[in-house]
């Protein structure tokens, strides 16, 4: 049985005209101890993903329904005050994007961190013992993540960006939860500070046994961690699989486009843009979603969307999963 | 930089603004010729009193004449008017900052004493009964309401309360304090009932007992502070709202859901905290306000405060006590500023730092 | 700088609050013309603070609109008045110039007072005297009042002018002469006996009525009266240019009268443009020197900023009423003092915020990109600066209006307005003074704070309207 198993997920939300269709019908499934990455442009719904994972909802979310199957329990069942108490930090925590806004300025980072620690062991143990506890648990994590221990009384202000992340993530780990979402963990952060946060992560990973959920716009970033990787297109995953294989042989047009967009060190060649710009998501393109922007696109690619063809690979036995019509072998 | 260097900073800026009144207040007495209108009748008040000491002593009127014109000159020289008020100008200065701040001409307190100290220590207390009672329903009456709109913004009892706000800012207090009396007035002629009464602090007789005199002031201030609070309480529900709101946006607050907190605690310490220090900054303002509306407010509901007393130093134009208490006023105001400066300073731990 | 102000504006109109709020303002413009149109400027001396202009008004009475509410018909004030006399007779005694005027007297109570008064005589030689007599609706007449005019001084020769500026006027219910007349008059026709001294305060009760069989009281009565004023003289070319008679009424106009009897709604309808010239004028001067030092300030950075910017910290820390009381005491009671010092103090605070979007925008790219393109310092302040902070500066007067117009009201409230120029704030006073307040004279009390409170609400809608324009994040909470 898979840590994870999420089956046709969806979230929208509510705009003054047709809703934002964010997330629409998800499908994926995530081992444990293994690190998927889900990839895609901005605005192509990945973070929406991880809001509804969470089940963070907007305001104005709406139609919010499927199954995500965590530890053969389905999630979305359960009530907002079971959710809270059940899952959220307990099993599955995240790192937020943009860790300069994630903490609270007016409370010191090692009690943000403990907080959750706190909450989860309220009224078991005497106050003053469940404190020196959580303070033993918030050392450890830092020392863990390899922050200063003086930083526990350190008001956000006073730390780095590459601080206040490795920050959140001792956050997420301090109920040691089986499955965390990272959301663009390092996006905001200096390069070579960025390679220290992967090595970190890296370390965590086979270290903990977590499984992890990595989200980023970067395909090559993803593939240093990750086991296997989603790409995520307006709202969909257009392709999964093997990060090798994903790497290597990706099969649709978009996966393909994303790495050329890369640039390459030991390739003359400069690097390709995807030309066009994501879809409108209150109202998405008819049939294969990506196809305005698809070169190899033809008549049937705008008329109906694309069932998953799963290809086999030599290199794994679970192959690449594809929506894309030029992989139907009835095709034209 | 520093607490210690924040503080100081603005420590200074506050001693600036009360040097600042005193300064304008006397430069502008000197130089308008209030000032020596001010001293001159001192002295002709003592040359009085010395005339009819010396008349029951000295029966020739020339010595007595010589005996006065001396002494006149004497107290002159003693008050600087033989000087011009530019020089008297820093011994004035320094004679209100060391709160020597006279007598009244005709103002009393209680007592009988004319002593602006003593008239300001008589009144004072009675001020700030009504400011803070007034401060502080509203405080709490607009963190309750103003919370409980910020989760509901945009429903139509958050459009409501921010139009009564909106109102409510456009509304004086003083005029809302005669619209009270007018309906006290309408209750009374229509239904025969006394609800409020229309102003004072006491009914005349005052009655007798501890209790009974309590419960009589406290009917007395009712109005008056029903009044400050109904015209305070919208528009500081609006800044408790809008500052919850805008901090309830704010991404580490969704990071605290996210870490399964319960929504009281997400409120309290997530959201209430940080919001905090913008809200204080709102009481800072309100206070402000209402300390100085204190003058129009007691006018109208004729209670016998600072702000009464000023008024009615005005309608008799005693000028020393407008004088003292125009910086008493500025005092006060800065006194509170300050302690609320040092209280920013603890919430905010930005501050400290930044 | 255009295009920021047209969307500042469409924005405006087009949320309900600005909507309201720009006609609001749009219809106090109109009264404010024609307030400035139909009175003269020194409105507050000649006519508003002038006791004699107001002498034929009822004091403290309602708006003639509330007698609809009544159970009982009120008197409604009437003044008659004539230039010119009805008839003319050539009697042995003398020109008889006869004024009448018909009074259809349907009300339930006596006038509160009557009044009579001459002006601009003129005659030669003997000197004319005048008679006032009531013909009554049940054939009763009354001679009411005789009054001959003063005869020529030592030395005067004719044509003789009397009553040229004033004109001479008889408070008739007061007049003691009358009371002996009335009381004649009831013995005569009623065989009621009441002294004169008794009746000195019911000769309009006796005049307009009919004495109670019980006795003591009178009852109204209602029909066709005619007040007939006879002239008489000896010379055809004597003259009287205005007879006045006025039936004090017990409700008045559409803003009744305060305790001298001044109609409240001229002074109201004049406080129209001064309230909006006082609120406008400040904020205009407070908004263009506060935008100028903020600039000044953020812009040119160093010793000049922290000048300005401590001098600001201070003076905007000042608390304002004890200071603006003090100020209007010591320096006079001068409007234009008062809106100088509500300048004073209200700059700093905007160059505060001015300063701190200077900064901010500054830093912005555009502004970046004309430094290195070698633009000056002043042409990147009116060209990229100032036009990004031009909706925020406009929504910042438009906030600051009602706060002076209010500030005004409260001073002028607390006694220390300009006597030469009537406020609401002053009408307000002058009621609370006299104790309108508190024997229920809500015609004088609530139109001048209403007219206030409506008039910065004006102002505050308009600024809530804006807000939207100012702070986009609120545009997103619409929906």
């Amino acid at each position: 049985m898979s840590l994870l198993d999420v089956r046709d997920l969806h979230m929208h939300y509510a705009t003054q005209g047709d809703p934002v269709r964010a997330v629409d019908g998800i499908s994926f499934q995530l081992e444990k101890g293994q690190a998927l990455g889900i990839v895609g442009e901005s605005g192509s719904g990945k973070t929406s993903l991880s809001l509804a994972l969470m089940r963070l909802l907007p305001s104005n979310a709406t139609g919010y329904r499927g199954q995500v199957v965590l530890e053969g329990e389905d999630i979305v069942a359960l009530r907002d005050e079971e959710f809270r108490r059940l899952v959220r930090w307990r099993k599955m925590s995240m790192v937020f994007q943009g860790a300069m806004n994630s903490l609270n300025p007016v409370l010191k980072v090692g009690h943000q961190v403990a907080e959750p620690f706190l909450e989860e062991n309220k009224g078991q143990k005497g106050k003053k013992n469940l404190r020196k506890e959580a303070k033993e648990r918030v050392l450890e994590l830092f020392d863990l993540v390899r922050l200063p221990r003086e930083a526990v009384d350190r008001y956000p202000h006073e730390l780095s960006g590459g601080m206040k992340q490795r920050v959140m993530i001792a956050m997420s780990l301090v109920l040691d939860p089986s499955l965390v979402i990272l959301d663009e963990p390092t996006s905001a952060l200096d390069v070579s500070i960025q390679a220290q946060m992967m090595n970190l992560l890296k370390d965590l990973k086979r270290d903990l046994g977590i499984s992890f959920i990595f989200i980023t716009h970067d395909i090559a970033l993803a593939s240093d961690i990750c086991d296997r990787i989603a790409v995520m297109y307006a709202g969909e995953i257009v392709e999964i699989g093997n990060a090798e294989d994903m790497l290597l042989r990706p099969q649709h047009p978009y996966t393909q486009k994303l790495l050329n967009s890369i640039p390459r060190l030991e390739s003359n060649e400069a690097p390709q843009f995807i030309p066009g710009a994501p879809p409108d998501l209150t109202d998405p393109p008819t049939g294969c979603r990506f196809h305005p922007r698809c070169p190899f696109a033809f008549e049937r690619c705008d008329r109906e969307s694309p069932p998953v063809f799963t290809i086999q690979m030599g290199t794994n036995e679970e192959g690449l999963m594809t929506r894309c019509w030029l992989l139907d072998k009835e095709k034209r | 930089m520093s607490i210690a260097k924040t503080l100081a900073i603005r420590g200074l800026t506050l001693v600036g603004v009360l040097f600042a009144v005193l300064v304008m207040v006397v430069v502008s007495l000197g130089w308008t010729g209030f000032s020596d209108r001010m001293l001159t009748a001192i002295v002709n008040e003592e040359v009085r009193g010395l005339r009819q000491g010396l008349a029951q002593t000295i029966r020739d009127v020339d010595e007595i004449e010589q005996a006065i014109q001396e002494q006149r000159q004497e107290l002159e020289a003693s008050y600087g008017l033989d000087r011009p008020w530019l020089v008297r100008l820093p011994q004035m200065i320094w004679r209100v900052i060391r709160l020597d701040l006279g007598e009244a001409r005709t103002l009393k307190t209680a007592e009988g004493s004319s002593s602006i100290t003593s008239l300001i220590g008589e009144r004072l207390p009675r001020t700030m009964l009504l400011v803070t009672t007034a401060s502080a329903i509203t405080a709490v009456f607009g963190l309750f309401l103003g919370v409980k709109l910020a989760t509901r913004v945009g429903s139509r009892s958050d459009r409501i309360a921010s139009l009564f706000a909106a109102t409510s800012n456009a509304l004086p207090a003083w005029w809302a304090g005669i619209l009270m009396i007018l309906l006290t007035y309408v209750i009374l002629s229509t239904f025969g009932v006394r609800v409020f009464p229309p102003g004072g602090m006491y009914s005349a007789p005052p009655p007798e007992g501890g209790l009974a005199r309590l419960l009589d002031l406290l009917w007395h201030a009712a109005l008056p502070v029903i009044t400050m609070v109904l015209i305070s309480a919208g528009s500081w529900t609006y800044v408790v709202r809008t500052m919850v709101m805008n901090t309830a946006q704010e991404d580490f607050v969704t990071v605290a859901r996210a870490k399964g907190l319960p929504e009281g605690t997400v409120m309290r310490n997530h959201i209430l905290r940080v919001a905090a220090p913008p809200i204080l900054t709102g009481l800072i303002l309100g206070l402000a306000s209402s300390v100085g509306g204190a003058i129009l407010t007691e006018t109208v509901f004729n209670w016998p405060g600072m702000g009464r007393l000023y008024y009615d130093a005005i309608l008799s134009a005693d000028e020393t006590v407008v004088v003292a208490l125009t910086f008493m006023f500025t005092l006060i105001y800065v006194t509170a500023r300050f302690i609320l400066e040092v209280l920013y300073i603890v919430v905010d731990p930005r501050v400290r730092y930044s | 700088m255009r295009g920021g102000l047209q969307t500042a504006l469409t924005e405006l109109l087009s949320s309900t609050t600005g909507k309201v709020g720009v006609t609001f303002f749009l219809v106090m413009l109109l009264i404010s013309l024609y307030a400035i149109i139909t009175n003269p400027l020194d409105f507050g001396t000649r006519l508003w603070n002038n006791p004699a202009a107001w002498a034929d008004n009822p004091k403290n009475v309602p708006p003639a609109w509330t007698g609809i509410f009544e159970g009982s018909r009120r008197v409604n004030h009437t003044v008659f008045e004539a230039s010119e006399p009805t008839e003319v007779r050539n009697t042995t005694r003398g020109i008889e110039s006869v004024y009448t005027f018909n009074v259809d007297y349907t009300f339930d109570e006596a006038p509160t007072f009557t009044s009579f008064s001459i002006q601009n005589v003129t005659y030669h030689g003997s000197p004319p005297s005048t008679s006032v007599s009531v013909m009554r609706p049940d054939g009763r007449s009354l001679s009411l009042y005789r009054f001959v005019v003063p005869a020529p001084r030592n030395g005067e020769t004719p044509p003789i002018l009397r009553y040229q500026q004033t004109p001479f006027r008889v408070h008739l219910s007061g007049e003691p002469s009358v009371a002996v007349n009335v009381a004649q008059f009831l013995q005569d026709e009623f065989q009621v006996n009441i002294s004169s001294s008794r009746l000195v305060g019911d000769i309009d009760e006796a005049v307009f009525g009919i004495p109670d069989t019980q006795g003591g009281g009178f009852q109204p009565l209602k029909g066709e009266y005619q007040i007939v004023v006879v002239a008489r003289s000896q010379n055809e070319r004597d003259s009287i240019e205005g007879v006045k008679f006025v039936l004090g009424g017990s409700q008045f106009g559409m803003m009744g009268t305060d305790s001298t009897g001044r109609d409240l709604a001229r002074g109201l309808i004049f406080g129209f443009p001064v309230a909006l010239a006082i609120g406008l004028i400040t904020a205009v001067m407070a908004t263009v020197i506060g935008t100028t030092m903020g600039i000044i300030s953020g812009y040119t950075g160093g010793k000049t900023d922290i000048l300005i910017q401590r001098f600001s910290d201070v003076l905007s820390n000042i608390p304002l009423l004890p200071i603006l009381l003090f100020l209007a005491f010591i320096l006079g009671q001068k409007l234009w003092i008062v809106i100088a010092i509500l300048i004073v103090f209200g700059w700093p605070g905007m160059a505060i915020v001015i300063r701190s979007m200077v900064l901010q925008i500054r830093s912005g790219q555009l502004v970046e990109a004309s430094i290195s393109l070698g633009a000056s310092r002043w042409r990147i302040m009116l060209r990229h600066i100032f036009p990004q902070m031009a909706p925020f500066v406009f929504a910042q007067m438009i906030f600051f209006t009602p706060a002076a117009i209010l500030a005004e009201a409260g001073l002028s409230f607390l006694g220390l307005g300009d006597p030469s120029i009537p406020t609401w704030g002053q009408i307000l006073d002058q009621g609370f003074r006299t104790g309108a307040v508190y024997v229920g004279y809500w015609w004088w009390v609530m139109p001048p704070g209403i007219l206030i409170v409506l008039t910065a609400l004006t102002f505050v809608l308009i600024a809530l309207g804006m807000e939207r324009v100012v702070d986009p994040r609120l545009r997103t909470v619409r929906q």
